[in-house]
């Protein structure tokens, strides 16, 4: 039983066994070290017959002496290579990050009040429990499974949210749940020690706060309010944490004490043993059947001809250029790696790039796809092939922090000496204008306190919230998902770190869902700039579930909730605060051109500021220049300064959209009502400069377009 | 052993009763009050003090702004003397005092605890919001406290001054308290943008300094202008937009940051985009050269508040024709060399595409690559592009070039 269900995944049976969720949550490993334990006695009868007993004195007499050493030195050898190996695995594949210092993180959670809010570790290992261990602050985050306290996390199989990509979609989708809407859990700081997941932080409106001297990036999150001075907590009787502390580390000492006697007295031979109970049941080890001795050798010819085609197909498989589609896969390989060394070697030879000029064209690559992605999987089409030459198409799917990007490359490849090479690409010669060149800005910066005190922030250093105001707002069905969807606008004077969250009702007034824009809208506004929003109800939001969640969450497919009732009211509750980061806006659009069912363009970094992932908000208008719908597109390649990067969109097809609600009466900022800000802040708003601003397209169900720019900037200087 | 516990248990149980079963004795103690003062201060203890006609302990009820206390002594001398704890006796207002004696109010009165003037004002105030918006609309609110050293408001008509300073001119206005609670007054904002200071003053006690910013109101029309370094377009060069000083009706300098959107409008219609902060006033944003001809106009916008008349921008071509040579049998196209308007070559990095398409007009290929020196090379290989004609579709600079060709 053990045995069938370490086999985990492998076979279907574990699952059938178990069910869905116990199969997810369970390490199925454990049965396997189970089953290695049970199985013990057995070996260990094996191992005595095999060195003193029956089974040795047959195979003598049979094979003779020579065959029997060789017999026992290969399966010696066989375990103790077997342990070896397991044993360094960690030090070739080290499967924990580096040994973190964790005191400057603990002074920072006990700094400030900072240990008032919920803080979250990102890629920390095994190292999380440590720091939760010394610190008194608390974390969304939990290491073993069942005894966590939110529910989000007990009822889904992911492991830890602090590794979460190693989880794939669903790891990600989970963290980014927990990122959209951390007010719900007072979550503020994070600590990321894995810049794979600073796009994602960026993007769900975090900012980062400073590094730490250990290299930790602190991020955090603004309107998030702090633990309520009590706290619910279910806590356990005085007695049973007294048992619980005492019972299982006396048993183990009583244990030790009782049988270090045994031992010793055996070791020193102190005095006379009286012959053990169990030595009247010994069995006589004798006559062990001569047939087994011939099954058991067939047997390990089988297993030993499995394990050598097994062999033998790894070794074909990973022969890196024996066909074209082995040194694709392992140029992908070395590529996600980022071993540029090995991905040269598998570049024709006799094109004239050099490893230095390779080695520098991989180095000015930047974005999501050359630095925060995961090669997920990897199908290769030919295009043509013959025997010396094929053109394939690799279709790659990578997991990033934001989404999954499927992309094609073609690649030309060559035989050349019996090996497979691929040719290089050719590099954007493109020269920047300028050598060297100025740029002004305005930029912002806020104290904090400016008393140095412990006493709460003094009345007169807390900044006015800015005001914002909500320009649109929809409620929207497209896909059979619901949607509130809308524009927003900074009518302050400062700028401002925006977050939005929406709700939905039905006709009784009765709340359905509770969600926040997540990376469609832009989280930070100068004075007067405006932005488009989508807020998308996955399955947290929904209040039917509580606080369950689908056991799967895919943030491509994504499935639209069933709403038991239909949503036919919104809510609309926006919140400013003075931002002063992530402020960059010199990415300008150029080179717009419309061919038949594609737009394409291009981006110019003007600024001075190297932006890693730009992101272009779309949003769609009707004939009367109303809003119609809203989305978003990741670039997968980096903005380097005074260049261009191009870009391909292929528009929706809106023809099956339909608005449901369209009201600006349940939309307030900052706690006030929008109307009155409206008409005080803007009472003579000119309506036609939104208006004049939307580029004329006929499309599938839309007559305007708009598009906005968004960008993450991963080393800001 | 079971009939002792329950006698044990009936016998306490009776005993417990036998209490209520007491007669209570009527009394007929007469009480006088002993102090004649009525008026107090507040900080200073006082006591009340009574005679009465035998020996008794009778209770003070004592009742005031902060509570109601059961005040008790002894008797001794024929008098009692209830003294009046601290957190009473530091609180001004009327106080209501009753003595009561074996549960009869024997008499009552009440008493005055007036303010302390004598251990100096304090005064509490309070400025929001922080930041306001020029015109006659937005205004802040001023809240002025002022206390005595023990935190009992100030007796009304206390005069207390508001102090407004705003660039060269300095107000005060003089407010009276009225029903004991804290006075305020609107601080309208100017019209002009800056910094204004408040504070206030009572007795010989001022405030601290507040500050409220008074920011520009929204911005209103404005005029752009551009700057680049030739007209052709090369698609090398950056060309500036730059608005002018924006200001707000009043003539302040727009808000630090506003964001401006530069809308340019191309011969096809398409509206291409760039935006600016504005930093005293003036927002730029850059944009580089189209790279064929092209006639721009370009519009500016702070959306909803004010917008530009718009501007003329045009490019003359840089590139006016190329050379397509083909080579090895038609396999290699080598397109340029590119030169540029003084027959300069190009600089590296101009894009040059090439589409083929079969006999049937399928496009079969796009191959793209950018100049180099001036010039830009395809390789038509045999393996991909077997022998047969195809037309190939070149285009660069904005000049598009169709070719029939034969490859061999």
């Amino acid at each position: 039983m053990l045995t069938l269900l370490g086999t985990g995944g492998t076979t279907p049976l574990p699952l059938i066994l178990l069910g869905e969720t116990a199969f997810n949550i369970l390490t199925l490993d454990r049965f396997t070290l189970w089953a290695t334990i049970m199985a013990l006695p057995l070996f260990g009868e094996f191992a005595y017959r095999m060195v003193e007993g029956d089974l040795k004195d047959l195979i003598q007499e049979n094979w003779g002496r020579v065959y029997h050493r060789i017999l026992g030195g290969l399966i010696m050898g066989g375990i103790l290579f077997m342990v070896i190996f397991t044993m360094s695995l960690g030090y070739f594949r080290p499967s924990q990050p580096q040994k973190i210092k964790m005191q400057p993180i603990i002074n920072f959670l006990s700094q400030d009040s900072h240990d008032h809010w919920r803080y979250l570790p990102l890629g920390f290992g095994d190292q999380m429990a440590w720091l939760s261990a010394q610190t008194k602050a608390m974390t969304v985050d939990g290491n073993y499974h069942s005894a966590r306290r939110l529910p989000e996390l007990t009822t889904r199989a992911i492991e830890r949210l602090e590794n979460s990509k190693f989880r794939g979609v669903e790891g990600i989708g989970s963290l980014q749940q927990f990122l959209t809407v951390p007010e719900k859990y007072n979550l503020k700081y994070i600590f990321s020690n894995d810049k794979f997941y600073d796009p994602i932080l960026y993007f769900c409106g975090w900012q980062r706060l400073q590094q730490l001297e250990n290299g930790i990036m602190v991020w955090e999150k603004l309107n998030v309010p702090p633990f309520p001075t009590i706290m619910p907590k279910e806590d356990v009787h005085v007695a049973l944490k007294v048992m619980w502390g005492i019972i299982p580390i006396l048993t183990v000492v009583l244990a030790f004490i009782i049988n270090i006697q045994w031992i010793w007295v055996r070791a020193l031979k102190a005095k006379k043993l009286p012959q053990g109970e169990f030595m009247k049941y010994a069995i006589k080890f004798k006559n062990f059947p001569k047939k087994l001795i011939i099954i058991n050798h067939i047997w390990a010819v089988i297993i030993l001809n499995v394990l050598g085609y097994g062999i033998y197909l790894f070794y074909i498989k990973n022969v890196d250029q024996i066909a074209p589609t082995n040194v694709v896969e392992a140029y992908y390989d070395a590529l996600d790696f980022k071993e540029f060394n090995k991905a040269y070697s598998f570049l024709n030879p006799d094109s004239d790039k050099s490893i230095a000029q390779y080695m520098l064209e991989v180095s000015v690559t930047d974005g999501i796809l050359s630095s925060y992605a995961k090669l997920d999987s990897l199908g290769i089409e030919f295009l043509q092939e013959n025997d010396t030459t094929a053109r394939v198409k690799a279709a790659t799917r990578w997991i990033t922090p934001l989404e999954s990007i499927n992309k094609n490359y073609y690649h030309s490849l060559v035989k050349k000496n019996g090996k497979w090479y691929i040719e290089p690409s050719t590099i954007d010669n493109d020269l920047p204008p300028d050598q060297l060149f100025t740029s002004n800005n305005t930029t912002f910066f806020n104290h904090g306190r400016r008393k140095i005190t412990t006493q709460q922030t003094h009345h007169e250093d807390v900044l006015k919230q800015p005001v914002l105001e909500v320009l649109k707002a929809k409620l929207v069905q497209y896909n059979g998902s619901y949607s509130i969807i809308g524009e927003l606008q900074n009518v302050d004077h400062v700028p401002a770190d925006v977050v939005i969250k929406g709700t939905l009702y039905n006709d009784l007034n009765k709340e359905l869902a509770t969600y926040n824009a997540k990376d469609v809208a832009k989280h930070k506004l100068m004075p007067k700039e405006t932005t488009t929003f989508r807020i998308d109800f996955e399955g947290i939001a929904l209040s039917s579930t509580k606080d369950t969640l689908p056991p799967t969450f895919d943030p491509d497919q994504f499935t639209p909730m069933t709403f038991e009732e239909q949503p036919t009211k919104f809510n609309l509750q926006c919140a400013g605060n003075v931002a002063n980061t992530d402020l960059y806006k010199q990415v300008s659009l150029q080179e717009l051109i419309f061919e038949d069912d594609k737009i394409s363009g291009s981006l110019f970094n003007s600024g001075i500021q190297e932006v890693t992932i730009p992101q272009l908000l779309i949003s769609y208008y009707d004939e009367s220049k109303n809003l119609l719908w809203v989305e978003h597109e990741f670039l997968t390649d980096g903005v380097r300064i005074q260049r261009k990067r191009y870009f391909e969109y292929e528009p929706a097809c809106l023809t099956d959209i339909k608005i449901i609600n369209s009201s600006l009466k349940n939309c307030f900022v900052n706690g006030s009502p929008n109307s009155e800000i409206s008409d005080k802040l803007f009472p003579n708003r000119d309506k036609s400069h939104a208006e004049d601003q939307l580029q004329p397209y006929s499309g599938n169900g839309f007559d305007y377009l708009k598009f906005e720019l968004n960008s993450y900037i991963g080393n800001p200087k | 052993m079971h009939i002792l516990h329950i006698c044990i248990m009936l016998s306490l149980l009776f005993s417990g009763c036998s209490k209520k079963t007491e007669v209570k004795k009527a009394s007929n103690v007469n009480f006088e009050l002993l102090t004649s003062e009525e008026n107090f201060t507040a900080g200073e203890p006082f006591s009340l003090k009574f005679s009465a006609s035998e020996k008794s302990s009778p209770v003070l009820v004592f009742r005031n702004a902060v509570g109601t206390t059961i005040l008790e002594t002894s008797y001794s001398d024929g008098a009692v003397q209830f003294n009046v704890p601290k957190n009473f006796y530091e609180k001004s207002g009327i106080c209501y005092w009753s003595l009561v004696s074996d549960a009869k109010e024997k008499m009552k009165g009440t008493l005055n605890i007036h303010v302390n003037n004598k251990n100096g004002t304090f005064l509490e105030s309070y400025l929001g919001p922080r930041s306001l918006t020029a015109g006659p609309e937005d205004y802040a609110m001023f809240v002025m406290l002022a206390t005595d050293f023990y935190d009992n408001p100030l007796n009304d008509s206390t005069s207390i001054t508001s102090k407004v300073q705003f660039q060269k001119s300095q107000s005060e206005e003089i407010l009276r308290s009225k029903n004991l609670i804290a006075l305020w007054t609107r601080v309208r904002a100017p019209e002009k943008s800056g910094r204004m200071l408040i504070s206030a003053a009572c007795n010989e006690t001022d405030s601290k300094e507040f500050t409220t910013i008074i920011y520009p109101a929204n911005p209103i029309d404005f005029t752009i202008s551009y700057e680049r370094n030739h007209e052709y377009a090369d698609g090398n060069q950056v060309i500036k937009f730059k608005t002018d000083i924006i200001r707000d009706t009043y003539g302040n300098i727009a808000s630090e940051g506003t964001l401006v959107y530069f809308i340019i409008t191309d011969d096809q219609g398409a509206r291409l985009k760039a935006q600016g902060t504005t930093l005293n006033g003036k927002a730029e944003a850059r944009l580089l050269h189209p790279e064929y001809q092209a006639s721009w106009s370009v519009e500016a916008f702070v959306t909803g508040a004010a917008r530009s008349k718009p501007i003329k921008v045009a490019f003359i071509a840089s590139v006016t024709d190329y050379e397509v040579t083909f080579l090895d049998d038609n396999r290699t196209v080598s397109v340029g060399p590119l030169k540029s308007f003084m027959n300069q070559l190009v600089p590296d990095g101009m894009p040059i595409s090439l589409s083929v398409k079969d006999v049937n007009g399928d496009v079969l290929d796009v191959l793209r690559t950018s100049s180099m020196q001036g010039e830009g090379k395809f390789e038509l290989s045999p393996d991909f592009f077997p022998t047969g004609s195809y037309e190939l579709k070149i285009k660069t600079a904005g000049i598009t070039k169709t070719k029939s060709v034969e490859l061999k």
